[in-house]
């Protein structure tokens, strides 16, 4: 299909931050993770696990509780505020204070219409959940120590609270405790602390604690009924299946233990609570663990996301990686100067070249020049970037945080190198979720937080918003934009929202040319063809389309995969591809690439048959090359990285710019697990 | 092969009753136990009691209750006439369904997926439904008035039950009993008085009584002489008539009965090929072999509570062993029985194996041919070959069959006959032998004794070479050799041994430089360092004191540890092994001796130097492996790991 020069770049040393908190959210069966900066990000299930939203974290905020409350999310953390948040513009909304401190644990009854919150003063707290805004309700007793985890009963009438040394049982019609179990110290000067706690439709309490053990308990009684010492340290996090047969369980020592409960020996007698099975997923503290009915999904301080599978043997548990499923690299294709964009700083750099014309195949041709840093620039407080852009000649920046847009000019004077902010910018310059610059770098087009796309014409003195362009009525509210781009001859934009719309801008005319027909995967990458108004859109479902703009159909091509199928082996895929590409020079060929691989189409070549042998670039390789000859197909598939955050060509055509964050430089950078003895060590 | 697990209590059978016997529950993991007064339910599993039923005062339980899974009832006999049925749900004994007939019942059996089976002390046997819907029928004794029931079972026989009843005659005037087996075939359904056939059991030998028997495709018995005997059941041999066919018992087996006799044995068949075994003042489980005849596994029966074994039962892959106050259980597994398995050459592939026919040509095995048999054992035979040149010329003809230097029987038996010699010393013979590199030091004793007698150096050191595995005795009898030999005799070899240059340091080397040559090179033998101490106790002490100063000599100038080859050079950790288990054995003298004081302490200050040295060596190991891990990224370093680079690359 072609020889590439394939620019390996490693150097951008991106960490993502370890998960503090998973929420699950049933009826769209979405799962919200924070991490450790305050970020949020928001995984649909049933689209593959697209990552569809990220809610920038702040400075100020932690989170240390999620809720869902139908579609509303909520969070609480150590501020002391609740924060419910917007969740089109991705920002929060608005922050009742918990009037007691720190919040470390918040959960929502049955019905949804209250959230206890346990906060330091060892008080808990029920905000009621009203159409607006969460009001406060109420106050239970005081206690002494900080409550650390609590859990309501189905019925909404008891509430069990978790908190050093013992465990509380709650009416809440009264909010007084009814009950009072103390949980045995080790150490007499060590308190005990009862990370997590559930409460079961029959009054079973399951506990986890410092002591690293899982104990079940009479609710109505206070005797414990079952104690497991499973865990090495402390038990950080557990959850409960939804007919409460099962349990798991895990925390500092990287366990995830299932407990399943036993029907007893004798009809009518107490069953008991058996240790099951046993996950090593992780490498560090396990903090949280979610049952989203089909999975078990757990976060720590290993920052990959995990989702085993329940009770389906066989099936795969699915490591999401903890990078950002969206472009943090930014190449400006003419300039050969990549963009990186970290969560509060950007760093420009210049392509490193090489002399040599060709070389053996994989193998490495001597650098002439290196790679040069050549800007550095932290955001004003330590603001997280939204996302950024740089244009094709490398002298634009621009990046959008959660208020703002900004954008920068770097004059390509030679040996002189001053960075100048464009100010002045339109007031009506919406917070942006994505821009692009176009192909001549003479507009910066913005999908806003609005979901709307603006378009400003850049200019070092005076930008001017030349348009805003709206989606079409038709839909109530606005939508979040998960894609946009714009054609390389500046006259289409496209802008992909959440509800799977795509539209289509004409720039010149300054209207909306049309939607595309809805698929109901959400679009996760999109591009335009170099010469033709071709719209490339790929969904998170892995299938994907090429639509003509001008014509408003889908091309030949595209009605023949269409027509003949995509291969399984491409569907299965678990990874969601991120970017598209055609390729300059060849436009025949579209770049496709997710974290894991990535993969040229052929549009010349034939498709891989149905029930056919989909041969990957490595497997190819060692085949004949007779054999390999039969055996090629329109996909080259070029597996084998973790987490390949960017690939794209550079203007010629010829080169390919790979930017790999391998996840063992990620890992290796963690602090030090619990140190566990080993046989033979 | 068999095995049998560890035993463990099922229950305990109060001592007041008498157990009548166990029964497993058909289609559960049940046994009934049942004593005269009562019938209980265990689970074998966790020796749970499931069930009882007690039967009222003045009763008594005669048979071993069974339970029917057809129809889920108990039956029990209850004062031998009464046959009682209920089911488990019921709660009193005495409620429950009574059918008495009017001639005493002596058995109740029960085959899987057949009908119980009852079986008259008169010896016919009957359907026990056709007796519950008649209890008046007349039954018609089978056994002769002064013939008597001692044994009986059933097995399936085609569609049918065949039920055998062995019957003892009594005889008056001191003479043996006689056995008669009544073979009687039920058929389903058939309510008739059934036919049957009689078979003479013939004791195997006289005066010897019939203690137990099992069932199987034959009869097998044990009688008190100790035979294991097995009876064909054929029943075209079995006449109809009353007159039986003399069925002589085919002798399987002598078993070693403890002396006094027997009162009973119990047999329980456990396979086709096993039988479980256990008698009377014999306090152990035995499974046997039957086709063999081998013992494979036997278990004392200590560690549970009681004394002797009344009867054994099989149920499932336990077996169940009542004794007098207790009911014990235990499992066992038995494989199939080959040879191999018996003669102990079974390995665990073989057993897996196939049994291959052996169809090709035999292996060939050397075998001397006639000419050098005879030949050999001329030279053997001391009358034959009484001096040396005929005893040379012998053996030089001898030489000319390759095979016979080739055998090592051959050459140790020549080497005894040679080294046993005491009229002339063959040593060309003896050094041709040695040669041949096939002795071993266990095969060959008296052989060193004999050289060294003869003071051959030259022999000496080929023996040293040729001779494998030399024992450590023997090693530490050749250091005393070398220790006490004359240096003169040494002098014509020390021409050719070049001497060490002696540095300033080093102590001068205590031995003459062949000596030591010597002595090194029966060091390097291999040893094991227990051995090697106990036989360093023989040494004489001013022997140890030399020694001790040569190996304190050697550990100042001997080479590094050897990295596991068996080299001809002394190494520092072999001198160290010789050093510990000349110390170790003769540590108290060598502390009590005033003139061991100086070359222990010298020994110390040695040990001490090195131990210093080898600290040094630590610390330099530490220093580099230090710079190990600092250089590791640098060393180990892959070329894709490397922050940029430009490769091409093909896509296809």
């Amino acid at each position: 299909m072609g020889e590439f020069r394939l620019h390996d770049v490693r150097f951008f040393r991106y960490m993502p931050k370890a998960i503090h908190s998973i929420a699950h959210e049933q009826t769209t069966n979405r799962v919200a993770v924070s991490r450790s900066d305050g970020s949020i990000e928001v995984y649909s299930i049933n689209d593959n696990w697209y990552q569809e939203k990220i809610i920038c974290g702040d400075a100020g905020r932690s989170v240390e509780a999620m809720v869902w409350v139908g579609q509303r999310l909520f969070s609480a953390g150590l501020h002391g505020d609740i924060i419910e948040y917007d969740m089109t513009k991705l920002i929060p909304k608005y922050a009742v204070d918990s009037y007691g401190g720190a919040v470390w644990c918040m959960a929502v009854n049955s019905t949804q219409s209250s959230i206890a919150v346990g906060s330091e003063d060892g008080c808990v707290r029920l905000f009621e959940v009203t159409e607006e805004e969460l009001s406060y309700s109420r106050a239970f007793k005081k206690q002494e120590e900080r409550i650390l985890s609590l859990s309501w009963h189905e019925s909404g009438e008891v509430l069990v609270t978790g908190s050093c040394d013992n465990i509380r049982v709650w009416d809440v019609a009264t909010g007084l405790p009814t009950l009072r179990i103390k949980v045995e110290r080790l150490v007499r000067t060590r308190e005990t602390i009862v990370w997590c706690v559930a409460i079961l439709r029959d009054f079973t309490i399951v506990s986890g604690d410092s002591l690293g053990k899982t104990r079940f308990w009479n609710g109505k009684h206070g005797t414990l009924i079952q104690s497991h010492h499973c865990h090495k340290a402390d038990v950080l996090s557990l959850c409960v299946s939804k007919d409460e047969t099962l349990v798991w369980t895990a925390g500092v020592d990287p366990k995830v233990i299932r407990f399943e409960k036993v029907a007893g020996k004798e009809e009518g007698s107490r069953g008991s609570w058996v240790r099951h099975n046993v996950a090593n997923r992780h490498t560090h503290d396990v903090r949280a663990l979610v049952m989203t009915g089909e999975y078990v999904v757990s976060g720590g301080v290993d920052m990959t996301l995990v989702a085993m599978p329940v009770g389906k043997l066989g099936k795969q548990s699915r490591n999401i990686l903890p990078f950002p499923q969206r472009k943090l690299v930014h190449v400006a294709q003419t300039a050969r100067r990549l963009l990186f964009q970290y969560q509060t700083r950007l760093e420009l750099w210049q392509l490193g070249s090489t002399a040599a014309v060709s070389g053996m195949p994989d193998g490495r041709l001597p650098i002439t020049q290196q790679p040069v840093s050549l800007l550095d620039l932290k955001t004003k407080n330590m603001k997280q970037i939204v996302c950024s852009a740089v244009s094709g000649c490398g002298t634009w920046v621009a990046y959008g945080d959660v208020q703002h847009v900004r954008l920068f000019h770097l004059p390509k004077e030679e040996g002189v190198k001053v960075l100048q902010r464009v100010r002045c910018l339109p007031i009506d310059l919406q917070p942006a979720h994505h821009m692009v610059f176009t192909h001549d770098a003479s507009k910066l087009v913005i999908a806003t937080n609005q979901g709307a796309v603006q378009m400003l014409h850049v200019d070092a003195v005076h930008p001017v918003l030349v348009h805003t362009f709206l989606p079409p009525k038709g839909s109530v509210h606005p939508t979040t934009i998960s894609a946009l781009t714009v054609s390389s001859d500046s006259q289409w934009i496209t802008a992909a929202h959440l509800d799977c719309s795509v539209h289509v801008y004409d720039i010149k005319t300054r209207k909306h040319q049309c939607s595309l027909p809805k698929h109901p995967s959400p679009v996760s990458a999109l591009t335009f063809h170099p010469t033709e108004p071709w719209l490339m859109v790929v969904h998170a479902s892995q299938q994907f389309f090429e639509y003509n703009v001008s014509e408003s159909r889908y091309t030949d091509w595209s009605r023949n995969v269409q027509r003949q199928g995509l291969h399984q082996e491409w569907l299965k895929r678990s990874e969601v591809v991120t970017q598209a590409a055609y390729n300059p020079a060849n436009p025949t060929q579209i770049l496709l690439q997710d974290q894991r691989m990535f993969c040229v189409i052929d549009k010349n070549k034939k498709l891989p048959k149905l029930g056919s042998t989909f041969y990957s670039r490595e497997k190819l390789m060692k085949l004949d090359p007779a054999v390999r000859e039969e055996n090629r197909h329109a996909f080259a598939v070029c597996r084998g990285y973790r987490a390949l955050l960017h690939l794209s060509f550079l203007e010629d055509g010829a080169e390919l710019v790979a930017v790999e964050r391998p996840i063992k430089a990620v890992t290796d950078k963690l602090p030090p697990t619990l140190s566990q003895k080993r046989f033979g060590t | 092969m068999a095995t049998m697990s560890s035993c463990f209590e099922v229950c305990s059978v109060p001592s007041s009753t008498r157990l009548l016997g166990i029964e497993p529950m058909c289609g559960g993991e049940n046994i009934i136990v049942t004593t005269e007064k009562s019938v209980r339910v265990y689970r074998v599993r966790d020796q749970k009691l499931l069930h009882t039923w007690s039967i009222r005062q003045g009763g008594q339980l005669t048979s071993p209750a069974l339970f029917n899974p057809r129809t889920e009832e108990f039956i029990v006999l209850q004062n031998k006439k009464t046959i009682c049925l209920w089911t488990k749900d019921l709660e009193h004994l005495h409620k429950c369904t009574k059918v008495t007939v009017k001639k005493p019942i002596s058995h109740l059996k029960l085959l899987p997926d057949a009908d119980p089976i009852i079986v008259f002390e008169g010896g016919s046997p009957w359907w026990l439904a056709s007796i519950t819907a008649a209890p008046d029928t007349a039954v018609l004794d089978v056994l002769d008035i002064d013939e008597e029931l001692v044994w009986c079972d059933v097995t399936r026989r085609g569609g049918g039950v065949l039920v055998v009843c062995v019957s003892r005659e009594a005889k008056t005037n001191n003479q043996s009993s006689s056995y008669t087996a009544y073979l009687c075939e039920l058929l389903p359904g058939n309510q008739d008085t059934p036919d049957y056939q009689t078979l003479q059991l013939a004791p195997p030998s006289d005066a010897s009584t019939l203690l137990c028997c099992c069932l199987d495709e034959h009869l097998m018995s044990v009688w008190s002489c100790g035979s294991v005997c097995s009876h064909s059941l054929d029943s075209s041999l079995a006449a109809a008539e009353d007159e039986g066919v003399v069925v002589p018992g085919n002798v399987l087996h002598k078993l070693d009965l403890p002396k006094g006799g027997v009162g009973s044995v119990s047999m329980v068949m456990l396979g086709p090929h096993h039988v479980g075994l256990a008698m009377e003042g014999k306090d152990s489980v035995q499974i046997w072999d039957t086709k063999f005849w081998t013992l494979q596994a036997d278990r004392p029966l200590q560690d549970i509570a009681g004394t002797g074994v009344e009867k054994l039962y099989r149920y499932g892959d336990h077996l169940i062993v009542a004794r007098q106050t207790s009911v014990a259980a235990l499992s066992f597994s038995t494989q199939p029985t080959s040879l191999a398995a018996v003669m102990g050459k079974q390995t665990a592939e073989a057993a897996a194996l196939v049994p291959q026919e052996w169809g090709g040509p035999a292996k060939k095995r050397r075998h001397l041919s006639v000419e050098s048999s005879a030949l050999l054992q001329k030279l053997l035979d001391p009358q034959q070959t009484k001096d040396l040149p005929s005893f040379e010329q012998m053996f030089s003809e001898l030489k000319k069959d390759e095979d016979l230097l080739g055998s090592p029987s051959a050459v140790s038996q020549l080497v005894q006959r040679v080294v046993s010699e005491d009229r002339f010393w063959a040593r060309s013979a003896l050094t041709e032998l040695v040669g041949t590199g096939l002795l071993s030091g266990s095969s060959s004793p008296g052989l060193f004794e004999r050289v060294e007698k003869e003071n051959d150096l030259d022999l000496w050191r080929s023996c040293l070479q040729n001779v494998k595995e030399l024992p450590e005795a023997s090693l530490v009898a050749r250091v005393r050799h070398l220790l006490g030999l004359d240096d003169s005799l040494l002098e014509a070899e020390s021409a050719e041994v070049p001497m060490e240059t002696a540095e300033q340091d080093v102590p001068a080397c205590p031995l003459s430089a062949a000596k030591a040559a010597l002595l090194d090179q029966v060091l390097c033998h291999s040893y094991s360092g227990l051995f090697l101490q106990d036989s360093l106790t023989e040494l004489q002490f001013t022997q140890v004191m030399v020694f001790l100063r040569y190996l304190q000599y050697k550990l100042t100038s001997a080479p590094a540890p050897s990295q596991g080859q068996q080299g001809s050079v002394l190494s520092v950790d072999q001198v160290v092994d010789w050093l510990c288990a000349l110390v170790d054995a003769h540590f108290t003298q060598l502390v009590l001796t005033p003139e061991s004081r100086d070359v222990l302490l010298g020994l110390h200050e040695v040990v001490r130097q090195r131990l210093q040295f080898y600290q040094g060596l630590n610390d330099l190991d530490a220093l580099l492996a230090q710079l190990k891990d600092k250089s590791a990224p640098l060393v180990t370093k892959k070329q894709d790991e490397s922050l940029y680079s430009i490769r091409t690359i093909q896509i296809f």
